[in-house]
């Protein structure tokens, strides 16, 4: 553990957090450029940009708790890089654990260097296929999806939102269905209604504003359910 | 073509190819920077160290690894980029955590600004919205990291830890609606279709091999979406009815 928590690593995962800080910066001021050369008011680009912050931060504290899971087993560091650039909340336990069994131990503490090191590259690369493709095949496929979209006006939203529509058919079943976890199922109820009482206010009012914040408040609303149901099932 | 099209078609047009071949270049860059940086730390530490690599034992757990993950990885990519758009792909691909916050947060923003899928001003909301994203994840983080000990006693809370680990279930109800909204020929369908293809297989079956369900999914809700667009039951000619 001295090694994960050592000045080194400290510097070594600081270098690609920074580069991933400065990449999103980057994008962002290309961006804004963008959208003022097309016409799109500063005033909504920086509600795009505030709404995202604020939706942003109960998720980021999700992302917090797998980080403090991480640290006990492999120090501050490393888990604060993964969970910064190319890693997801959701997988990097797994990937921990399947490096930890590859090497033999049962826990982390009976972790030697060798296996700390091994475990570091197969967590960075297990990862690492999405962002490959993009960097080899982005292009094309962008290319291809474009030259398909111009073809028949209007097409592009209902393939993209069809698309994600799929995705939906399998993300709902997977916690609507889950009852070992009634709270989860609480949170996909009542996150839904809240989130259908918000656009029926927004509509009523005609506020902008108002549909900036409509996911976080019903996104905080299907989190206090789970915590009531949890609760209430003591 | 109406005046209002004629504008719209010439805001996202203007420069565009420049914009998104420099995108394109931008982010080939940036991404192939960013995979090195990230054996930093696995490099640094062998090396100031001198700890030997035990590569048989570490490829092996890879290749573990690889069989879940680049399943995953590539479903990923292929649903998600037409959605997001180059920019924002190329954003998220390295920020990470795209399914609990970049994602969503992207469909948001882009519901919010009316922007098609494909466009330019599309592009635009999904890199503002998911570089403002990666920038608060990234603080936070920062954040956790120099202040756990002093954090440890909310985020471990047992009254509040049902409600931080059901966030993605709560985000899951919220889009369910927003796009019931938007297309509930679509996703009506899907999702009873979903619901009951997890009945006949199995809950365990469904959630072990959601990849694979995603992107047969995807596949069909796509081709559904298809069929509906062409026969004008979505899309701009169903709203000229």
């Amino acid at each position: 553990m001295s090694i994960a928590n050592s000045g080194y690593m400290f510097v070594l995962c600081a270098i690609p957090v920074a580069f991933a800080l400065a990449m999103a910066i980057y994008f962002m001021k290309f961006a804004w450029k963008k959208g003022v050369q097309i016409g799109l008011k500063k005033e909504e680009m920086k509600g795009i940009v505030a709404s995202s912050m604020i939706f942003s931060i109960v998720p980021s504290i999700a992302v917090l708790i797998m980080l403090m899971a991480l640290m006990v087993n492999l120090g501050k560091f490393f888990p604060w890089l993964r969970l910064s650039v190319i890693g997801s909340g959701v997988y990097e336990t797994m990937a921990a654990n399947i490096g930890l069994q590859a090497f033999g131990f049962e826990k982390f503490a009976q972790m030697t260097p060798t296996a700390f090191v091994g475990i570091m590259f197969i967590m960075t690369t297990g990862y690492l296929f999405a962002p490959i493709l993009n960097a080899v095949l982005l292009k094309s496929y962008d290319k291809g999806l474009k030259k398909a979209f111009s073809k028949q006006a209007g097409f592009s939203a209902v393939l993209t939102g069809a698309m994600f529509c799929g995705i939906n058919a399998v993300w709902v079943p997977q916690r609507l269905l889950n009852f070992k976890n009634v709270p989860g199922i609480m949170a996909v109820i009542f996150s839904a209604l809240a989130m259908a009482l918000c656009i029926f206010i927004e509509k009523v009012t005609k506020s902008k504003k108002f549909g900036l914040f409509s996911m976080s408040i019903a996104m905080i609303i299907g989190m206090i359910a789970a915590i009531a149901a949890n609760v209430m099932m003591k | 073509m109406n005046t209002n099209e004629v504008n719209t078609a010439a805001a996202g047009a203007s420069g565009s190819d420049e914009y998104i071949t420099k995108i394109h270049k931008y982010g080939r860059i940036f991404t192939i920077a960013a995979i090195i940086t990230m054996f930093f730390p696995f490099i640094g530490i062998s090396l100031i160290y001198g700890i030997k690599i035990d590569w048989g034992l570490t490829l092996q757990g890879l290749l573990n690894c690889i069989m879940v993950f680049w399943v995953i990885g590539c479903v990923e990519f292929v649903t998600y980029t037409p959605i997001l758009g180059p920019g924002a792909s190329y954003l998220v691909f390295i920020t990470g955590n795209l399914t609990n916050m970049k994602v969503p947060c992207a469909l948001t923003a882009l519901d919010l600004a009316d922007a098609e899928s494909g466009t330019d001003k599309a592009d635009v909301v999904a890199i503002l919205a998911t570089g403002a994203s990666s920038i608060v994840s990234v603080v936070v983080c920062i954040v956790g990291m120099v202040a756990i000990s002093a954090l440890m006693p909310v985020l471990s809370n047992p009254v509040l830890a049902p409600g931080f680990s059901n966030i993605v279930p709560a985000i899951v109800g919220c889009l369910l609606v927003m796009w019931g909204f938007k297309l509930p020929k679509v996703l009506v369908p899907m999702t009873i279709l979903g619901v009951i293809v997890c009945e006949v297989v199995g809950f365990t079956l469904f959630n072990g091999k959601s990849s694979y369900f995603t992107l047969a999914f995807v596949i069909l809700s796509a081709l559904w979406g298809y069929f509906l667009f062409k026969k004008g039951k979505i899309g701009p000619a169903a709203k000229k009815k």
